[in-house]
């Protein structure tokens, strides 16, 4: 499904992506746009955000993947000047692939931005893949990005330690899975 | 209470504790002392159950087979440890944690004080931004809402001031009747303030000498070995 979003002044919403999605996310002037990811299907999906002057664009995903995959590629275009974006994707996987592949432009003459991306994965077995691709055209140095990417199954010691405090293994996991989808920045937005 | 007879443990194949006997009853201290890299905190972990510790012999904890238990039904049996480094764990909070064991909330509010930790600590996160001292005193904070039969202190000295050890020595004092006590260290200067009932020495995975606390001082002036 083809979803096209324009953003004037302000979006708060979540999105429950299905097998096949391209989202656009165009923010305008000033605007200012929140967004929540999830599927529960599974889903190869791409987001494109275009940003204008002092935009403001926040996306979070989610994705707690059993048994199906999850393919999500964002593309974020810094149109206007101090436009800022924060991107932060997290998956966890049981007998599931994911790939995330994110993708910020900045422009030459676009200054003062502000761009960051983050995303985690926790492999929950030996059945899971994750890829992670990270890719940034930035053209001026006049600019604040940052990228940050994480892959690994759940802390050995950290399970032991809450076992030992009286939980169930399935309790534990619980417990750190609480932990990893927890922290989320709002960086821009109030 | 806690019985040990020629356990063994390899970790790795590699052979850690070779033939250890020990028994513990409730209101005794044992301070058990090496060298680094001796078995002290292979034994602690080997009677927790740590995953990958293969552990042979017998293990009881009063009458009932500890060795065949998971992590978790040794600590509802009664073991608890305290950790030579605690995790700081998000995603939980002090309290949320300790509710496993005991919805107490006036005791704990209680302990919290007489731990001298923060006031809002219960709905803190697990151990987030808390300091080496502040992460032991949470361990007997837990300890003490876990009411168990046994108790490990594992390096317990490890990242604390002297306050906080302070504090650590008043508790261990305070409660010994309670429980039975299993005291790791290799400061002997920290043993003392716990005034154990029995010091041993573990070398080559056993325990090679036993004897009270005035072992302590032997061991201040010439170090482990008896000559």
């Amino acid at each position: 499904m083809n979803n096209h979003y324009v953003v004037d002044k302000h979006l708060d919403c979540k999105i429950n992506l299905s097998e096949h999605d391209a989202i656009s996310i165009d923010v305008k002037r000033d605007a200012k746009a929140c967004i929540f990811f999830k599927t529960s299907t599974g889903t190869k999906s791409t987001i494109n955000v275009e940003l204008q002057e002092n935009a403001v664009c926040e996306m979070f995903g989610f994705f707690k993947n059993k048994s199906f995959d999850t393919d999500i590629k964002t593309i974020v275009v810094h149109h206007g000047k101090k436009s800022k974006c924060n991107q932060d994707f997290r998956f966890i996987n049981k007998k599931s692939n994911t790939s995330f592949e994110g993708k910020i432009v900045i422009p030459k003459h676009i200054t003062g931005c502000e761009s960051h991306m983050l995303n985690k994965n926790i492999l929950l077995d030996n059945q899971s893949d994750a890829f992670s691709k990270p890719e940034l055209e930035i053209h001026n140095d006049d600019t604040i990005c940052t990228h940050g990417c994480t892959i690994g199954a759940l802390d050995e010691e950290h399970l032991f330690y809450l076992q030992h405090r009286g939980l169930t293994y399935d309790q534990a996991v619980e417990v750190l899975i609480q932990g990893f989808t927890h922290n989320r920045v709002r960086r821009f937005y109030d | 209470m806690l019985e040990i007879k020629n356990l063994q443990v390899e970790i790795q194949d590699k052979k850690i504790i070779d033939g250890l006997d020990l028994t513990v009853n409730k209101g005794e201290v044992h301070a058990i002392i090496g060298t680094n890299g001796c078995g002290k905190s292979t034994l602690a972990n080997a009677l927790v159950g740590k995953n990958d510790y293969e552990a042979k012999g017998t293990v009881t904890l009063s009458g009932e087979d500890i060795l065949a238990m998971d992590i978790t039904e040794r600590a509802k049996a009664g073991l608890f440890m305290s950790f030579q480094s605690p995790p700081s764990i998000p995603g939980i909070t002090n309290y949320k944690l300790v509710q496993h064991y005991s919805t107490e909330v006036q005791k704990y509010k209680q302990d919290i004080k007489s731990l001298n930790l923060l006031d809002d600590w219960a709905s803190r996160e697990f151990n987030e931004g808390a300091s080496g001292g502040e992460r032991k005193k949470n361990e007997l904070l837990q300890l003490l809402q876990a009411n168990p039969k046994i108790v490990i202190l594992d390096e317990v000295d490890t990242g604390l001031d002297v306050d906080a050890l302070k504090t650590v020595s008043k508790i261990v004092n305070e409660y010994k009747s309670k429980y039975g006590w299993i005291v790791i260290s290799h400061n002997t200067k920290v043993l003392k303030e716990l005034n154990p009932t029995f010091v041993h020495i573990i070398s080559n995975g056993k325990i090679n000498e036993t004897s009270d606390v005035t072992l302590l001082d032997r061991i201040d002036k010439q170090g482990f070995a008896n000559e």
